[in-house]
């Protein structure tokens, strides 16, 4: 019986959803065959066969390890309900263009919540964060020749920082994301979307200048993209797009540009050619490139203000 | 200082052109005076003083207002006024309703909507629009029956320019209405000739709209002259107003030859009369028509014009 129930715990868990990932499976796929993706290396162009249940995967992801030395699955069984409900929404309403009701926003919404922060990349960064807050702590630890409770502590909590962040934030970015406007881009001309291992973007152009200041959902031109499938991307956003809107070919392309330039180590395509666009690290526009060389020549131009006035100090 | 004398006051802050200042003060008067005589007085300059934009749910109410006292008293001119404004603060209304409505599908490529919460709002917001359409109609058509049956012509004039400044919102909705093509829409923002009105009923408009939109124009420039000769009849220099206004009109549809010539009717009243609010709104109007419309307010974002405060 204990047996049985050990095999029955989802130990195996995805950092980006199955259900969310079956969408991209390749339609050329042979039937005797499981149905599989096409996943790539950031910087490469050539992709591999994988079926969505082997990738993205970690063992014990979000399950919580409790004192008693038990296990705790029910951050990844909560999860696996919100994709549960996700997978039939996008499957009933979203693919057939239908209007969502007020649930199935919010649902959407907290399944998008859930996608900014259950990947690896947000993981990683967690878990950095700490790893940095507990050598400066044990280094002060050690030069006060105080005892290391505080770098234990902080090496304790961060067993559980990420998979605990999850829910603890949950809410509050799902009541944000369903104050934003909704609209799904529905890809025309052939063109398919493309997905990665953080599909779950913000992005914002009047950031896009500087290196400081990073995007959030409170900005007023910020905006939250979703590749739902190859055929549709959600996009959460302060201004007023909204609705089920045709999305031309070549801005199909430039976002999956972007989709590529800001994936963490994987994209996933749905077929095993790439485009050269995406590979490309400004968009092919004349007027964005004057922007560019513009945003350059200021740049330069501090940076030798800057030296001269170093050097007149001196 | 009486009632009466602070009404005076602010008739003649009015009449300075110190809008903001007058509306203050009729406004610290509006609770104190019940007396329907000079409450009328207070709705008629308040719908002057107050900001049509800022304050259109008030003047709304205050024009219902004002038209109830006037029936009461037999007054068919007034009531006939006041049902005309009442007719033109709802236009103001719907323009806010229906910017609201196409921000619900704004991109041109839209083609359904993505909650069924929007989808709600924009049914509500057409059926809302419909009925306060029929309103006004109603209203425009009661009103120029009082005031036709009031023998009193100068009343007949201002509900004619009422009237005229409606179609011409009318007249913009529509334009705005039909122009949510982006091929059309990207041809009427890059070549200037082609928002001069023949140009742009020929190219950019299908014939059927085109019709439509040169009879609202057709129907606010009649209303605005048909009330401009009945002043010039009354030697009233509200004449010079409803020239000035039709002008504005002319103006914001690209007819600027047009706008010129009511513009240089409306200057020659100003002079002849020695009217200063019709000589600085003439001065203000000059500037305007010379910029070809490239200064229009950016109203929905909160940019504010000083209306001669």
């Amino acid at each position: 019986m204990t047996n049985k129930m050990a095999k029955n715990k989802p130990t195996k868990q995805h950092a980006v959803p199955q259900c969310y990932l079956r969408e991209w499976v390749d339609p050329n796929t042979p039937t005797e065959q499981e149905p599989y993706v096409w996943i790539f290396n950031r910087n490469e162009r050539k992709g591999r066969k994988k079926a969505p249940s082997n990738i993205f995967t970690e063992t014990d992801l979000f399950t919580l390890k409790l004192k008693t030395g038990e296990k705790n699955y029910s951050i990844e069984e909560t999860l696996s309900r919100l994709e549960g409900r996700y997978a039939s929404i996008f499957r009933t309403k979203i693919k057939n263009h239908i209007p969502l009701s007020e649930e199935e926003h919010i649902i959407l919404c907290a399944f998008v919540g859930a996608m900014l922060q259950r990947t690896q990349r947000h993981k990683d960064s967690i878990e950095n964060f700490h790893d940095q807050l507990i050598e400066r702590v044990e280094s002060m630890e050690q030069a006060h020749k105080a005892e290391p409770k505080e770098s234990k502590r902080l090496k304790e909590s961060k067993v559980n920082a990420h998979k605990l962040s999850i829910f603890q934030t949950l809410p509050h970015i799902t009541e944000i994301l369903a104050q934003m406007n909704l609209a799904f881009l529905c890809a025309e001309g052939g063109t398919k979307f493309i997905t990665s291992d953080d599909p779950c973007n913000l992005f914002n152009p009047d950031l896009q200048w500087q290196k400081f200041y990073s995007p959030g959902l409170a900005q007023k031109n910020v905006q939250v993209t979703v590749p739902l499938s190859p055929n549709i991307k959600l996009c959460l956003s302060w201004s007023n797009l909204r609705g089920y809107i045709r999305f031309e070919k070549d801005r199909v392309e430039d976002s999956n540009r972007l989709m590529r330039a800001q994936c963490y180590q994987y994209f996933v395509s749905h077929s095993p050619k790439t485009q050269r666009i995406w590979f490309r690290r400004y968009p092919m526009d004349f007027f964005f490139i004057l922007k560019i060389l513009k945003h350059k020549v200021i740049a330069v131009i501090d940076i030798l203000k800057f030296k001269i006035r170093h050097v007149k100090k001196r | 200082m009486s009632k009466k004398d602070d009404l005076q006051s602010a008739i003649s802050l009015l009449q300075q052109g110190k809008r903001k200042e007058a509306a203050a003060q009729l406004l610290s008067l509006e609770a104190k005076i019940t007396d329907k005589g000079l409450r009328i007085q207070l709705i008629d300059l308040l719908l002057s003083a107050l900001d049509p934009v800022d304050e259109c749910e008030r003047l709304i109410i205050l024009s219902s207002e004002g038209a109830k006292i006037a029936n009461d008293y037999g007054r068919k001119d007034y009531q006939a006024h006041f049902m005309s404004r009442k007719a033109e603060f709802l236009m103001t209304k719907i323009s806010f309703l229906q910017y609201r409505q196409s921000n619900l599908k704004l991109s041109p490529e839209w083609f359904e909507f993505s909650t069924e919460a929007d989808k709600n709002e924009f049914n509500e917001l057409t059926a809302k629009i419909d009925l306060i359409e029929k309103e006004i109609e109603e209203l425009l058509q009661e009103s120029l029956q009082l005031a036709e049956e009031s023998g009193n012509k100068t009343a007949l004039g201002r509900v004619l320019m009422e009237r005229a400044s409606i179609e011409s919102s009318r007249y913009l909705h529509y334009k705005a209405k039909f122009l949510h093509n982006n091929f059309r829409a990207k041809l009427w923002l890059k070549f200037d000739f082609l928002r001069n009105p023949f140009f742009e009923q020929l190219i950019i408009y299908p014939r059927k709209h085109a019709k439509r939109l040169q009879s609202f124009i057709n129907a606010f420039t009649s209303n605005f002259l048909r009330a401009a000769k009945i002043f010039e009849e009354l030697d009233d220099p509200t004449a010079g107003y409803a020239y000035h206004n039709l002008a504005i009109h002319l103006k914001s549809s690209y007819a600027f030859r047009a706008a010129k010539k009511y513009f240089r009717k409306a200057k020659k009243i100003a002079e002849k009369y020695d009217d200063p609010l019709l000589k600085s709104k003439v001065n203000e109007l000059e500037i305007s028509i010379n910029a070809k419309n490239q200064d229009i307010p950016d109203y929905v974002n909160g940019e504010k014009r000083p209306r001669n405060e």
